[in-house]
């Protein structure tokens, strides 16, 4: 004879739960955390060489690299002058509060003023994880097509920010940003849109300026 | 890929569970019922597939999973009618008059029920 037993239990409950310790650590150290989240090739790790480079001086920052495979990302931060430690996911397509938990202690590295956690490519399962930061950015790059967020709603209605990137390809392809812009916020009216380009520099004095506002308010919750 | 961690959760989860009822007695799942709503970026017939391929070799492996799914609601204030799901099913704005939707439900991803035997442990070998 079985035995049946009816249950409600989130099937996230224990990523939710490691989650929410790494938020009270985080907010207990005054560390503002951002995930970035896109498909691979949209520029996270180009947009992350040049934060790391214009913080330098003003904040710290690190970055905690998540890839199936290789140092290469993590090394490419390094090179820019910047604090980074990989995570090989070994095959998982995703980040989880786990393997943020176990990477933070790892890399040995103390928490810093942000901290970056560069997920894995892929706009999908990224989207279903919380991992303790404050919000997640998602990136969407001109060569991916307007109709993106509509065919990853997911990330695109639970991202806080959405960077266009490579804004600086906008004449050579069929992109309209109205579009994109107008498609995001079917999704999440109260995204935040930037339009950036690392070749030009295009929008990233106003991502800079976003990073820094969210960390001044991080600290200010301290006191 | 992602189904298969959700998978590899809900076995988890369900020997937890049977284990706290049965006080540590050995266990062999007969079924797992999940509700999976429209919002939880899981895809039910992926999700069945990789359950047959995480408990295949197992002591659970004639293990069924039913799959309950959870439609999400949309609801527009100002026509004050139901929105069905279009090309961009995740919307929030309502695609007539354009004033912001009310969601409900759409986002379950729970194990509901679990149902097993008790079996002696030479039995599970």
């Amino acid at each position: 004879m079985s035995e049946l037993i009816e249950v409600r239990r989130r099937l996230h409950e224990e990523n939710d739960r490691r989650a929410a310790q790494l938020r009270k650590q985080f907010n207990a150290a005054g560390t503002l955390v951002v995930d970035l989240v896109s498909s691979p090739g949209s520029g996270k790790t180009t947009l992350l060489e040049l934060t790391v480079d214009y913080f330098a001086d003003r904040l710290t920052t690190a970055v905690l690299v998540g890839d199936v495979a290789t140092e290469r990302d993590a090394q490419r931060i390094r090179d820019a002058g910047g604090t980074a430690h990989q995570i090989i996911t070994g095959g998982a397509c995703h980040l989880d509060a786990q393997l943020v938990a176990d990477g933070l202690k790892s890399s040995g590295f103390e928490l810093p003023d942000i901290l970056f956690l560069e997920n894995v490519g892929n706009l999908v399962c990224p989207a279903s994880y919380d991992l303790g930061e404050d919000f997640k950015t998602v990136l969407l790059s001109v060569p991916e097509g307007d109709d993106k967020p509509l065919k990853y709603p997911a990330i695109f209605s639970r991202a806080a920010v959405c960077l266009i990137t490579k804004s600086d390809l906008l004449p050579h392809l069929p992109f309209s940003p109205e579009d994109a812009v107008r498609h995001v916020n079917l999704l999440n009216p109260d995204s935040v849109i930037l339009q950036m380009s690392a070749m030009n520099g295009d929008g990233f004095e106003e991502w800079c300026d976003l990073l820094e506002r969210e960390h001044q308010a991080k600290r200010a919750a301290l006191v | 890929m992602h189904e298969t961690g959700i998978a590899v959760e809900v076995l988890h989860t369900a020997l937890k569970i049977a284990e706290e009822r049965t006080e540590g007695q050995a266990v062999q799942l007969c079924k797992v019922k999940v509700a999976i709503g429209e919002l939880s970026s899981v895809d039910p017939e992926l999700l069945k597939h990789a359950w047959d391929a995480v408990v295949e070799s197992s002591p659970h492996q004639n293990a069924e999973m039913v799959v309950r799914w959870c439609p999400v609601f949309r609801q527009c204030p100002s026509c004050n009618e139901e929105k069905q799901s279009a090309d961009g099913s995740w919307l929030q704005i309502c695609p007539d008059c354009h004033g912001p939707l009310a969601v409900e439900g759409g986002c379950e991803l729970d194990l509901e029920s679990i149902e097993f035997d008790l079996v002696r442990k030479t039995q599970l070998q």
